[in-house]
């Protein structure tokens, strides 16, 4: 179960930061300011999963579920923001 | 003019810092005029009847100026036209060419360039650019 939570949430990690650099690099080439709101969501959410994989994986005996929902909460604030301010 | 001068960079600048035809016009007012200090109202009426622009939109127009680093603005809110770089400068040169000679092209580019961030945000998660 062990080995099973710890490969799961280096995916994780691994899946987020992907999205995260990929979104930083299209960014970096077009200046769409979506993908700068899309890029900081991902940072949050690759913090979120970085919580996990501690809490699931590294220190089982601790809860880090508070942060991972702030981390969270704050990736989609991030994301919320660069819809509204693209919809204008 | 060749298609050539609506490059990259100058796409980049126009998405940036131009997100309509009447921005486009607002900021050749300004550099038409490049050693007056415009306040919103002031810039409204000069550009109307031809281009109807409300007093806010100009002010966000403004903004969007300044953030481009287009223009200084006064501590009454008046801006002049003023490009903190080169680089800019000659993007506005561009535009004001393209306006001139290509404004059909022009105002397609300007739109098609507003209206593709969700295509942006799908064509970000390509490992090759196509």
């Amino acid at each position: 179960m062990g080995t099973l939570n710890l490969l799961l949430t280096l995916l994780a990690v691994l899946a987020s930061l992907t999205c995260t650099l990929l979104l930083f690099r299209a960014y970096a080439g077009n200046g769409v300011r979506l993908l700068l709101w899309s890029a900081l969501c991902f940072v949050c959410l690759t913090g979120n999963n970085v919580l996990l994989f501690f809490d699931l994986a590294v220190f089982p005996e601790l809860d880090l579920r508070l942060y991972r929902l702030c981390a969270s909460l704050a990736g989609i604030l991030f994301l919320l923001y660069g819809f509204l301010w693209e919809a204008e | 003019m060749e298609d050539a001068a609506f490059s990259d960079e100058f796409c980049r600048f126009l998405r940036a810092a131009v997100p309509s035809v009447d921005a486009a016009e607002l900021l050749l007012l300004l550099q038409r005029e490049s050693a007056r200090w415009w306040s919103a109202p002031e810039a409204a009426a000069e550009l109307a009847p031809a281009v109807v622009l409300s007093e806010s939109d100009v002010a966000r127009y403004f903004g969007i100026f300044q953030a481009s680093a287009l223009v200084a603005v006064a501590p009454d809110k008046r801006v002049q036209y003023l490009p903190g770089f080169s680089a800019l400068e000659a993007h506005v040169q561009t535009l004001e060419q393209a306006y001139r000679e290509r404004p059909v092209t022009l105002i397609r580019v300007i739109y098609a360039l507003r209206d593709n961030s969700i295509q942006s945000f799908a064509a970000a998660f390509k490992l090759r650019k196509s």
